[in-house]
């Protein structure tokens, strides 16, 4: 959608002012300027009304959004502030030709093309050239998941179900752990697994930076890819991949398209792998405790719709003993890779997360998405950080 | 003349202001953006009391309007600066100094979050009645300055009845601590619920002694789906009558139910009309005879359907959704404005029959979803449209629905406050002699007339 068109919707917001409660900008830096009532309200000055001059002070409050999306989940209004946020990106990097333009530009290429194998190592060159924080990226797995495993994989018994694995860029390039526990469940459950050729990053990367085009573009190449595949279901184990394609990705396209049907029918047989196994094997053949511990919950994570309680499926898998977090939907800081942009935000975020996470003496910390792992990590070094598959896979094997 | 961002920043830090133009405007408007907006010529934020006193002294000495906010979720534009001048964002002055088990006290800066204390509270097995819905949000700070209340209001009372003592920055940068940390006092006039209700026209409120109570041992949630408005609220008086003191009640049209349902795993079946949502509290025994009276009610006067609900996890989804009422119908109308009549509760029946034939015969839409249980309706004027024929009805509205409440001994406002909102409704009310005397309260405690300019009546306060 086009920024203009979501002048209505922007004036639902009540300006009920209840964001407070979620927005980790605001919460970390305390001062109603960087809400999202504010940031709905700039935008609408000055890239709508244009009564506004887009000021640097403008596009601060603009690019300083994790685009964690508490407010939009939680509005009562049902204002999609992140998406206007993208939109409003988009138009300034338009505007402007300058650093916002130019970084997109960068970015997509690297994103759009997935094949490359050092897909973040030229990512974090990128950061580099602008100044944002260099050598802050996960260690590259010497072996991606894909060089480890690809094409169909097929159970030692007869194949029960048959699904397609969308392997997420970081259980590719970073977390290949995840990945390998995934497929070891799975093939133990008598499921043939397909891992797809040819598809490429969900595209979240390049929504955040305002790269709507490029999204849409990466986008459909793996609804194409995936709608082609005969499959029972299609599983996915990052969050934020499947909040790209519940959520995200089908928005960036006229509800005529043709697009459409193939979005529909691929949407319809998405669904979150930890949940699948559950159901289908629940409860865990051997129950294996592999430590207490405590989960924190990303933030594009769809509470209402594929993935909710991943405490509870652990813990009944597992017999583990579960400690929740006072906030465990609370943002970690990361925001993808915000919090190589703006360091001093992010580990402010991040260190209200760590204490509530060091209050819960837990040896393991749980969690879907590879940035937020990652992040959370570097700030509890004595503790494990893992996704849930590789936290069940000792008892589901 | 040199700029109050600048002087301020010379007198607090550099982070606790802001003056640039796309920062103010954050603090142009509380909840009713649609009554005025206008940014604040600079934003102050304090750390401390003293920090407030310095901001106070700075501006008394220059003659600057000072507007206190707490988080600015107010529904009376009470925190909108219409005169400019200088904002005090108080949400950073949010510390629990004590919570006395001992005593069942607590002392709290003015910027503490509602929620936030209630949930250290729970933790000591404590609680802190009041309600406001917007409680993920609202600040101690702004519920004393307005007075707020909530469902819980018919059972334990709004936040007056919690508040002892006060520390108030005065307007010329004094500090006085009316009240304290004891239960009761008979010690002189009783300045301490003066500043309670005053809504940032006597001073900054920087901290609050509270009353605290045990946490209810358990509660049950019900839910009567009845055949018409005036069948709920015919039931309302009678629990009322019967002796019966539910911890909430609240009234819901079935406009208001379709709206929350919308955000409810479990909705709630739409079997009438008009819906009476219920909790009741308190100790096992007790708890279930209330539950057994009510059901005995609802089904004598007649409603369509009892519901008992038994998983917490329910009950707190329809709670959750009540607070988000108001949120949740801008989901559908264009504009929503909440009225805040309040009557004696064996007049609600009668303000509900009233409140319909305003809608009817103005052919609006006015939504009845309020506090029924302490007689608070919140009459609402939901717009189809943004249009100056819709606005002059819904002014009509309005005017008519406050007579139609003080004709029934009621008040223009049972906890939002009057703000710019019903500023010009004050005197119908209390009338000249109380204006008066309320005026010459102002006049005498910011004779410069700096404090909130503008509210609860028209300019200022002191008639010059
Ligand atoms: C969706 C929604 C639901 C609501 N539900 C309720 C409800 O059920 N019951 C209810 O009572 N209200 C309700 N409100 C209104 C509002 O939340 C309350 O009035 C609340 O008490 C305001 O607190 P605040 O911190 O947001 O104050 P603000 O809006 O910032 O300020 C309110 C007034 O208090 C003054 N003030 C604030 N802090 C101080 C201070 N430290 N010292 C002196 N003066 C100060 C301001 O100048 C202003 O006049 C609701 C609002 C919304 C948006």
């Amino acid at each position: 959608m086009k920024l203009e068109d979501y002048k209505d919707i922007s004036a639902r917001c009540s300006e009920c002012n209840f964001c407070q409660a979620v927005c980790p900008v605001f919460i970390s830096k305390g001062s109603e300027n960087w809400l999202a009532r504010n940031r709905l309200n700039l935008i609408r000055e000055v890239l709508i009304e244009k009564t506004m001059e887009p000021s640097p002070r403008f596009t601060e409050i603009l690019e300083t959004c994790l685009l964690c999306t508490g407010c939009t989940q939680s509005c009562s209004s049902m204002v999609p502030v992140d998406e206007i946020i993208i939109a409003a990106r988009s138009r300034m990097a338009e505007y402007a030709g300058g650093v916002s333009s130019m970084k997109k530009k960068l970015f997509s290429g690297v994103m759009k093309n997935s094949s490359a194998i050092n897909l973040m190592v030229k990512a974090g060159a990128v950061a580099q050239k602008f100044g944002m924080a260099p050598g802050n990226l996960p260690q590259m797995s010497s072996k991606p998941f894909f060089s480890r495993r690809s094409g169909t994989l097929k159970p030692d018994g007869i194949a029960e179900a048959r699904v397609a694995y969308y392997v997420g860029c970081g259980t590719n390039f970073f977390y290949p752990e995840t990945g390998e526990a995934a497929t070891d469940i799975l093939l133990k459950m008598n499921t043939e697994v397909i891992i797809p050729e040819g598809l490429t990053c969900c595209g979240i990367p390049l929504l955040s930076e305002g790269d709507i085009e490029g999204a849409a573009e990466v986008f459909k190449k793996n609804i194409e890819i995936l709608a082609s595949i005969e499959c029972d279901k299609i599983l996915m184990e990052c969050t934020s991949c499947i909040m790209m394609f519940m959520k995200k990705g089908p928005k960036l396209f006229a509800a005529d398209d043709p697009v459409m049907e193939k979005v529909k029918a691929v949407n319809a047989k998405i669904e979150n792998a930890l949940t699948y196994i559950y159901q289908k094997k629940n409860p865990g053949i051997n129950k294996k405790a592999p430590g207490n511990f405590t989960c924190h919950v990303p933030c594009h994570l769809n509470k209402s719709e594929k993935g909710a309680g991943t405490a509870e499926i652990l813990r009944t898998l597992t017999g583990a003993e579960y400690r929740e977090l006072d906030e465990p939907e609370s943002c970690c800081g990361a925001g993808g890779a915000y919090y190589m942009k703006d360091k001093e935000l992010s580990e402010t975020i991040r260190e209200i997360k760590l204490k509530d996470i060091r209050k819960r003496e837990v040896s393991i910390v749980v969690t879907e998405c590879p940035m937020c792992r990652y992040y959370i990590s570097k700030g509890v070094p004595e503790m494990e950080v893992m996704h849930p598959l590789e936290f069940i896979k000792g008892s589901m094997l | 003349m040199s700029s109050p961002g600048k002087d301020l920043r010379r007198l607090l830090s550099d982070r606790q202001v802001l003056d640039e133009k796309e920062d103010l405007m954050a603090y142009a408007n509380d909840a009713t953006f649609y009554l005025a907006r206008r940014s604040p010529d600079a934003v102050a934020i304090p750390l401390s009391t003293e920090d407030v006193s310095k901001i106070i002294r700075y501006a008394f000495e220059n003659k600057i309007p000072v507007v206190p906010r707490g988080a600015g979720s107010g529904l009376a534009g009470g925190c909108t600066p219409i005169h400019g001048g200088i904002v005090i964002d108080m949400k950073q002055m949010n510390s629990i100094v004590e919570i006395n088990r001992k005593n069942m006290t607590a002392e709290v800066e003015g910027g503490v979050v509602l929620d936030r204390f209630n949930r250290e509270l729970r933790k000591q097995k404590l609680f802190y009645p009041p309600d406001p819905q917007s409680m993920k949000v609202c600040t101690i700070g702004g519920n004393v300055a307005t007075r707020a209340g909530g469902p819980r209001g018919v059972k334990y009372g709004t936040t007056e009845r919690y508040v002892t003592g006060l520390e108030v920055v005065l307007p010329d940068g004094s500090v006085i601590t009316p009240g304290g940390k004891v239960v009761k006092q008979s010690c002189g006039y009783d300045l301490t619920h003066l500043f309670t209700g005053s809504e940032g026209t006597l001073g900054v409120i920087t901290k609050a002694n509270l009353r605290l109570l045990p946490l209810p041992e358990t509660s049950t949630t019900i839910i009567a789906s009845c055949v018409s408005a005036d069948q709920a609220a015919e039931i309302v008086s009678e629990i009322i009558a019967e002796g019966v003191v539910p911890a909430m009640l609240e009234f819901l049209i079935k406009l208001a139910v379709m709206g929350m349902n919308n955000h409810i795993k479990n909705p709630i079946p739409l079997s009438g009309d008009a819906y009476l949502l219920m909790e009741v509290d308190g100790g096992e025994s007790q708890v279930e005879a209330e539950v057994r009276k009510i059901k005995s009610i609802c089904n004598a006067l007649g409603a369509a359907d009892i519901i008992v609900v038994n998983d917490p996890a329910d009950s707190r989804s329809y709670w959750e959704a009540r607070s988000k009422l108001y949120p949740i119908m801008m989901s559908i109308f264009k504009r929503v404005i909440t009225e805040d009549v309040t009557v004696p509760r064996n007049s609600i029946p009668e303000l509900v029959r009233r409140v319909q034939a305003i809608g009817a015969s103005l052919q609006i839409p006015i939504g009845l979803a309020g506090h029924a249980g302490d007689g608070n309706m919140h009459p609402t004027i939901m717009h189809t449209e943004i249009s100056d024929a819709f606005a002059e009805k819904a002014e009509k509205a309005i005017e008519q629905i406050i007579k139609a409440g003080l004709e029934l001994s009621g008040t223009i406002s049972g906890e939002h406050g009057i703000g710019l909102h019903k500023n010009r409704f004050i005197e119908m009310e209390h009338g000249p002699v109380q204006i008066g005397l309320m005026k010459a309260i102002k006049g005498v405690i910011d004779p410069a007339g700096i404090m909130n300019p503008g509210k609860i009546w028209h300019e200022g306060g002191a008639d010059k």
